[in-house]
């Protein structure tokens, strides 16, 4: 593989790269916003947690199940109606973060789930005991608490979408997905091939740096 | 002060557990700024009734009246209310690891609605009464198990609470730690006037701190009184398990004699006027005294000769005292003490 060919190859893989990033960035925002709470409340809302409401918490299970179960190929298809009508038109980067968050908002509401649950139960006893509502005690005990494991899932819920957005790719989505597929496997450049691969990677890495290393920074324990 | 009334709590049966009836009809009184004391073994149902005290756990049935109030009557919002005159401190301290020593206590602030330009004074002020403020900007994980506790009790006192509760506040601790949380606890029960009900299974912490004594077993009361009255009732459970003298051996011709002072004047040089008044040797076999509101409480085993003691009248002259006394004498040597008391019957398995 030659420098002449890489230069050549570029302005697409920036591009691409640039669409990625905006991708996942997109639905990891929504993820965060829709994922976080949605999660808290599957935590908190079973038997004998502080919002108690077994019905809820029932049927919050049974939806995240469904999402979970779903391939995202096959969820990112059925999706398609919804995201036209969504974004309107074309697909498109836009259209790739309907599909990704729609995967990463039940992941990542697991782990948060996970992370609420892992706070000692004693924790919430005392600030009852202070006289703290149910509300206070999401907001100032389990979350602050849980928030370490929190950032570690989120940085998991990341890596994750970034692979989800190469498939993205292949319903017209753009970003390195799409690049590695067009380029790399249909025409056989493997200069494509090798650089989306190259890229995916260190962006990974990154994240998952910078994840480790802030949930290290917010945990005293 | 705190006043439980028949209280019943049962959990109901699951499909991993029976059910079980943690407490079957429990009452207590604790007076204003008293010290009292819940022992029992494990299961007996102690944390499960401090925990009704500010209904962290609701009752199935029965009245908690805390500083006049009937909590069980309460609706949730006047009950945060009346739960922040009520501290509470735990075995494993609870504190918040994601906060600062300080914001540990800043919390109790916040939760209690305490304005937000006196958080920072007021923590650093209670840091300070427990000797604390120079860790303020440390984080929990950081400090020693009995400076956690010290936190613990900066943030109960945050709201400026009528009573402290506490379960097993010390059990984690190390014996000269636990001294000092108790000292904490004594000091705060004196300056502040706060009323204290500590769950404890060490006995040693009722006699350093507690005014009256609660025993439980299996979810009843079995035993309630003030220390030095609980320790005059002859071989109940809670007098021998508080002042415990381990087992008692008299030699061949000597008896021993157990003395329980319960207060009053009358355990003044005891020891030494009951050696002038009867040209007696003594031993002292074991003792078990604590100083409780200034006066020596407790018992003392002391070791004579038999025949010494049985002639010379000590153990009428020390009943005149208004003592409480047992005489344990050897097999081969019968008490002529005998019909004095049940207790001489021991004597036989010396
Ligand atoms: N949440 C609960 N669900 C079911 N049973 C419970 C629950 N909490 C306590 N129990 C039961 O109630 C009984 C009393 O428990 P409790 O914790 O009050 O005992 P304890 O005297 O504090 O014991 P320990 O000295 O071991 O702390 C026990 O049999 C326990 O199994
Ligand atoms: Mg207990």
């Amino acid at each position: 593989m030659n420098f002449d060919l890489l230069s050549r190859a570029l302005p697409t893989l920036l591009e691409a790269t640039r669409d990625t990033l905006t991708m996942v960035g997109l639905a990891m925002l929504v993820t965060i916003v829709l994922g976080l709470p949605l999660g808290i409340v599957v935590a908190t809302t079973g038997k004998g947690g502080v919002l108690q409401c077994r019905p809820l918490n029932w049927l919050l299970g049974f939806i995240i199940n469904i999402g979970r179960s779903m391939p995202f190929i096959i969820l990112m298809v059925a999706l398609i109606p919804f995201t036209r009508f969504l974004v309107g038109g074309s697909l498109g980067v836009k259209g790739a973060v309907v599909p990704l968050s729609a995967a990463a908002i039940p992941f990542f509401a697991r782990l948060v789930e996970i992370a609420v649950r892992e706070v000692p139960n004693g924790l919430i006893e005392a600030a009852r005991s202070l006289g703290g509502g149910r509300l206070s005690v999401c907001v100032k005990v389990l979350l602050p608490e849980a928030l370490p494991a929190i950032i570690l899932g989120l940085t998991t819920t990341i890596v994750s979408l970034i692979s989800y957005s190469a498939m993205a790719g292949t319903i017209g989505a753009g970003g390195l997905g799409d690049v590695a597929l067009r380029y790399g496997y249909q025409q056989y450049k493997l200069e494509y091939m090798f650089s989306t691969l190259v890229i995916i990677v260190i962006i990974v890495q990154i994240i998952q740096m910078v994840g480790s290393w802030g949930a290290n920074r917010l945990s005293h324990r | 002060m705190i006043s439980l009334h028949d209280l019943r709590k049962s959990y109901p049966a699951t499909a991993s557990s029976p059910g079980v009836e943690a407490l079957r009809g429990v009452s207590l009184e604790v007076a204003e700024g008293e010290v009292h004391g819940i022992v029992g073994e494990s299961g007996a149902g102690k944390s499960t009734l401090v925990r009704c005290v500010n209904l962290l756990e609701r009752p199935t049935s029965g009245q908690v009246v805390v500083n006049g109030i009937d909590l069980t009557a309460l609706p949730e919002s006047r009950l945060r209310q009346a739960r922040r005159n009520i501290g509470m401190i735990f075995q494993h301290f609870n504190l918040l690891s994601s906060r600062t020593v300080q914001g540990n206590v800043e919390l109790a602030l916040e939760l209690a609605g305490l304005p937000r330009r006196e958080h920072k004074g007021r923590s650093l002020e209670l840091l300070e009464y427990v000797g604390l403020a120079e860790r303020a900007r440390s984080f929990p994980s950081q400090l020693s198990g009995g400076q956690k506790q010290r936190v613990g009790i900066a943030r109960a006192l945050a709201a400026n609470p009528k009573v402290l509760l506490s379960d097993e506040a010390t059990s984690a601790l190390d014996p000269a730690t636990t001294a000092d949380i108790l000292g904490l606890i004594r000091q705060l029960n004196r300056q502040l006037g706060l009323t204290v009900l500590l769950i404890t299974h060490q006995m040693e912490v009722v006699r350093k701190v507690c005014d009256s004594v609660t025993l439980m077993r299996d979810g009843l009361v079995v035993e309630q009184g003030d220390l030095n009255e609980v320790l005059t009732r002859p071989d109940s459970d809670l007098s021998n398990g508080l002042f415990d003298l381990g087992p008692q051996e008299a030699g061949a011709g000597l008896a021993l004699l157990e003395i329980t002072f319960a207060g009053g004047n009358s355990s003044q040089h005891i020891i030494s006027r009951l050696a002038r008044q009867f040209d007696l040797d003594f031993s002292i076999d074991a003792a078990a005294i604590e100083v409780i509101g200034g006066v020596n409480v407790g018992r003392i085993r002391l070791e004579a000769s038999a025949r010494d003691v049985a002639a010379s009248g000590t153990l009428d002259w020390l009943r005149q005292q208004g003592l409480i006394v047992r005489l344990f004498t050897p097999p081969d040597d019968p008490a002529p003490d005998r019909s004095d008391g049940g207790a001489a019957d021991e004597g036989g398995r010396a």
